[in-house]
């Protein structure tokens, strides 16, 4: 037995020491594990992998995504590893001090500079668009990822939202993230160059930075919006407050203001809502995802109800494909169905109308962990890197399909339409 | 045509509120108790002693112990050659919403007390001539709140609780010199060294999953800062005092660490963030009057000036909304000196009286406290024993919030 615990302890810090991050290396590394088998080990070892240890019937390997893509190849089923070894967790915790209060995660001042700084360092490329004014004056920011950027032509619009919920951290830099990675890989990656050239990627990262800025300076776990309800409650959930099928019944939001799902008074009674309807009728967008924490899910509408929508051989083909995209990156097992069945039922959700107003392909994703016993809505600030990495064959799927099959509407090159209405930042 | 004129004003003035809506103001309105504010009042220029609490805390013109090299350092010289003072307070302070503490997460039916002791203030002066000098210690500002709990229990077994904790103190140690300059006028001027901290902890459980947060942010303050004053004798009878406290920048280090354990310890996830941040602190003047009207009564009357339009708090590198206006504290009190003889020996029964007015800063609501306060002591030989109460009531925040204090002080004099 103390054998046993002395081998565990210097796995443990064998693991903890080889994963320190190296300031060379920004790739995320994941600890994960195989079948201990004399042939396998044969073959990992051919393909070069860095084999950490050998311990009760499990090879632990340390791999990038390179070596997991190589896993998958392979046909080597791998158990992720990684959480079971909480020094990593800590040594990362330590490198957020150079964050702000939250660490690596963004505050909402911290993404207004960094979409700006993107504006700025791709000119062609990005613009910063200001959609209104939250309930506490913050801005509502859209970041516009498309060749000739000022101009609104006639190519595909895909749309991409996070932070509906305060607490749920993840889901601002999953976006943004997204953005960033368009910009940075336009000039060198032939893809993405295609991509960007045929499609206007719209990102609002922050629908709710009232709430967000509440779980930063106040408390963790704030979910709504930050609405006064004069009745000694704060706060609507946003994502029960958008107009299809609004206060359908009370088991899909709340029409109690104390409620965690509260729907507000009216639909669209919040600012940020009202912001995203505005934009969104504006636009001709032919693919959304909303993105949530936490659970490793994807679905597609209705919420409402457990009835099956229209389209639902579409829609669920493209979570099934969205689904595969993302497990072969790292394993990582994202489910797939529709939103009230999935989960729980929900009316007035960003989904349900988008979809019900345009018929588009619309996703609630529910980013990791899988559980509240992962971590619930907190990820660590060396995770955002890994979700992201996970979550990017997904996205450009989406927008690559909204591209392939689109019509051209014949509308020409105009000068973008918000940019028109003087909602641009300058 | 000036009626016309101005209701054009007036509709011009409306339609610019609807064009240029005012910067981001919360739909919390908090109020008084922001995170950093100190308990009581915002308006602190330095830490008050009996005597002068007693009077409506009126300091500017009138002295009674060494602690006046705090406000105005040139009435050190109205003091006798040596004196040296200790001070005791006990503090109440009714607050509604601060923290998470009726602002959504956690509720409460009325205000939330808190009650504080502490041991504030301490300090010798030296007067020699045309000069005078003191070195004095005090807490300046406590940042403690009410502590805040909650929790879900059935049958026994405990499935949720949240727990609030905040402390603090800001500490201030003054060197002051004064110097007769003529038959009628001194000066003073004191620096001041400020040390202090603020800690706040939240941690909310779900012992049943085994699953915890933990929230702890932490700030080490550091001040300097000038203080001075004058002091103009204008007749026997009549003094007249202008006093100074310079702006500053207050250095903070804070410090967060926000903590998620799940599954006995199986998911650890920290994150961690420090910053060094600053306060600007606004400058505070002052004017105060005193007169002996009757042989054995001294009234007085301060009015000050606090800065708060220029007052800037960074929290881990960003500006923090406080919509601040300048706001004039104004106090008024009145002494009599009254003695007998006991065993031959003369003790002097100090008795005072004051009032004071006093804004707070905020624009959003607007809030005041009207304090009346009163005090009294006993003076014998070389020693004084004196105590002074403040009972403080708010008005504009629709919360009816009081403050109450009671100060004892012990001083010497040789």
């Amino acid at each position: 037995m103390m054998i046993k615990r002395i081998a565990a302890l210097a796995l443990c810090f064998l693991v903890s020491s080889a994963i320190l991050p190296s300031p060379q290396s920004e790739a995320r590394r994941e600890i994960v594990s195989v079948p201990s088998a004399p042939t396998l080990e044969a073959k990992l070892r051919a393909m070069n992998l860095d084999l950490l240890a050998q311990w009760e019937g499990k090879i632990y390997i340390l791999a990038g995504p390179e070596d997991l893509r190589a896993l998958a190849l392979a046909n080597i089923r791998f158990s992720l590893e990684t959480a079971n070894f909480p020094p990593f967790i800590r040594t990362n915790a330590a490198a957020a001090k150079r964050g702000g209060i939250n660490g690596a995660y963004h505050t909402y001042k911290e993404l207004e500079a960094d979409m700006l700084a993107l504006q700025q360092k791709y000119p062609g490329l990005a613009k910063v668009f200001d959609l209104g004014r939250s309930l506490e004056k913050r801005h509502l920011y859209a970041l516009k990822v498309s060749a000739n950027v000022f101009f609104e032509e006639d190519e595909t619009q895909v749309l991409l939202l996070g932070c509906h919920h305060a607490r749920e951290w993840i889901s601002v830099e999953v976006p943004f993230l997204f953005g960033k990675y368009l910009l940075e890989h336009y000039a060198s990656d032939p893809r993405i160059k295609n991509l960007v050239d045929q499609s206007e990627v719209w990102i609002i990262p922050m629908v709710n930075p009232d709430g967000l800025e509440y779980t930063l300076h106040v408390y963790r776990y704030w979910r709504k919006n930050r609405r006064d309800n004069k009745d000694g409650s704060y706060g609507v959930d946003i994502n029960r407050n958008y107009g299809y099928k609004w206060g359908l019944d009370n088991a899909g939001s709340s029409p109690y203001p104390a409620s965690e799902i509260y729907r507000g008074p009216e639909a669209f009674s919040e600012p940020e809502t009202k912001a995203i309807r505005d934009f969104f009728l504006k636009k001709n967008f032919r693919a959304m995802i909303s993105y949530h924490s936490f659970s490793q899910t994807i679905m597609y509408p209705w919420g409402y109800t457990t009835q099956a929508p229209d389209q639902e051989v579409l829609l669920k083909d493209i979570a099934a494909r969205m689904s595969a995209l993302i497990q072969e990156v790292n394993g990582r097992i994202y489910s797939y169905g529709r939103a009230g069945q999935t989960l729980y039922l929900t009316n007035g959700d960003t989904i349900d109308w988008v979809f019900g107003t345009s018929s588009i392909p619309a996703y609630t994703i529910e980013l990791p962990p899988v559980d509240e016993m992962s971590g619930g809505f907190f990820n660590s600030e060396a995770d955002i890197a890994g979700i992201f990495e996970e979550n990017l064959p997904a996205m450009l799927y989406l927008v690559e399909r909204s591209t392939q099959d689109y019509q051209p509407r014949g509308t020409g090159i105009r000068l973008d339409k918000l940019i028109d209405k003087s909602w641009l930042i300058r | 045509m000036a009626g016309r004129f101005g209701i054009l004003i007036v509709l011009l003035f409306g339609l610019s509120c609807v064009l240029f809506p005012p910067p981001a103001w919360p739909q919390l309105a908090i109020g008084q108790y922001e995170e950093e504010a100190p308990l009581g009042t915002w308006n602190i220029f330095e830490t008050a002693t009996a005597a002068s609490l007693g009077r409506g805390g009126t300091c500017f013109s009138l002295a009674s112990d060494c602690s006046a090299a705090l406000t105005n350092p040139a009435l050190l010289l109205l003091l006798p050659k040596w004196t040296a003072m200790v001070n005791g307070s006990l503090t109440y302070a009714s607050l509604f919403k601060y923290s998470l503490v009726n602002t959504g997460v956690l509720g409460s039916d009325g205000n939330l007390a808190l009650t504080l002791y502490s041991l504030d203030f301490s300090g010798l002066s030296l007067h020699l001539g045309k000069w005078a000098f003191a070195i004095t210690i005090g807490a300046r500002e406590l940042y403690n709140r009410p502590p805040a709990q909650s929790e879900y229990s059935y049958g026994g077994i405990t499935y949720y609780s949240i727990d609030l904790t905040q402390k603090g103190m800001l500490r201030t140690l003054n060197l002051s010199a004064a110097r007769r300059i003529n038959d009628w006028l001194s000066a003073g001027l004191g620096i001041n060294l400020s040390a202090g901290d603020l800690k706040r902890e939240m941690i909310e459980e779900w012992p049943t999953s085994g699953i915890s947060i933990t929230d702890r942010k932490t700030g080490d303050i550091r001040e300097f800062y000038l203080n001075g004053g004058l002091l103009a004798n204008l007749a026997d009878r009549v003094r007249i005092a202008a006093v100074f406290r310079t702006p500053s920048s207050r250095k903070l280090k804070n410090s967060s660490l926000l903590e998620y354990s799940a599954g006995a310890g199986k998911t650890e996830i920290a994150i961690e963030a420090s910053a060094e941040d600053n306060v600007k602190q606004p400058l505070i003047l002052g004017l105060g009057a005193s007169a002996r009207i009757l042989p054995h009564l001294d009234v007085a009357l301060d009015i000050s000036y606090y800065g708060w339009s220029h007052y800037a708090f960074n929290y881990f590198g960003e500006a923090q909304q406080r919509n601040f206006r300048d706001v004039m504290k104004a106090a008024t009190g009145m002494e009599w000196l009254s003695s007998f003889k006991l065993f031959g020996q003369r003790i002097d029964i100090p008795i005072r009286l004051g009032l004071a007015y006093d804004p707070q800063p905020m624009k959003e609501p607007r809030s005041s406290y009207l304090a009346f306060t009163f005090g009294g002591g006993l003076s014998w030989q070389n020693l004084h024993l004196d105590f002074g109460v403040l009972i403080g009531r708010e008005s504009g925040s629709g919360n009816d919030l009081a403050t109450r204090k009671l100060l004892v002080s012990l001083a010497f004099e040789l």
